[in-house]
């Protein structure tokens, strides 16, 4: 695995383990807030950053790291991305009608989907071999 | 349901190449020879090209479609 796949699977675990904190710590009592999911996205800038500074230092890294198997498992993560946010939008809308769930919170749930489900499909690939 | 038949491991160990050397040769990731050879990945027609390219064969040669 070359220097700019690990750093993208990191970033996407970085992703990854704040959503994953953040459900616990709503189970545990709490309430997702809106500064946790501008926390995820921070860390998703900040894997950008990452590669982008990885791709300038190691060039030779890029072509494997974003070869056509890559792409294409980088564009079913987009794919899944929209089916996960869409499916949870209508969960949420539907707890907060009929579950008496706040609006605002359900709001903040579906960024913690929007900013997951790609991370989750592109962490699910790579160790399943499909993203170089 | 295997949409390609795969003669790529056996192309490429005849050219005495791994699966690393191989993918550093044409540029991509060893896990993408490998899904190429497991007929899991069906590489697009310039992947082939490059393929059939560096081990010296047809496109035909190293790819098939299932009977």
């Amino acid at each position: 695995m070359n220097l700019l796949t690990l750093t993208r699977l990191g970033g996407n675990f970085l992703v990854l383990g704040a959503a994953g904190a953040f459900v616990v710590s709503a189970i545990a009592g709490g309430s997702v807030q809106p500064w946790q999911v501008a926390v995820m996205g921070a860390l998703a800038l900040l894997g950008g950053l990452a590669q982008m500074l990885v791709s300038i230092v190691r060039p030779k890294t890029i072509k494997p790291a974003w070869d056509e198997q890559t792409v294409a498992s980088h564009r079913g993560s987009y794919q899944f991305g929209y089916w996960a946010a869409l499916i949870g939008f209508w969960c949420l809308l539907g707890l907060s009608q009929f579950a008496g769930i706040d609006l605002g919170i359900a709001f903040v749930w579906l960024g913690v989907i929007l900013l997951s489900a790609p991370s989750a499909w592109m962490v699910v690939s790579t160790l399943l071999g499909r993203a170089g | 349901m295997m949409q390609l038949r795969s003669r790529l491991k056996d192309y490429r160990q005849a050219a005495g190449l791994t699966q690393a050397e191989l993918a550093e040769q044409i540029e991509v990731s060893r896990k993408t020879i490998n899904t190429v050879e497991n007929g899991v990945f069906v590489p697009s027609t310039v992947l082939a090209l490059k393929l059939a390219r560096c081990l010296g064969c047809t496109v035909e040669d190293l790819f098939q479609l299932p009977d």
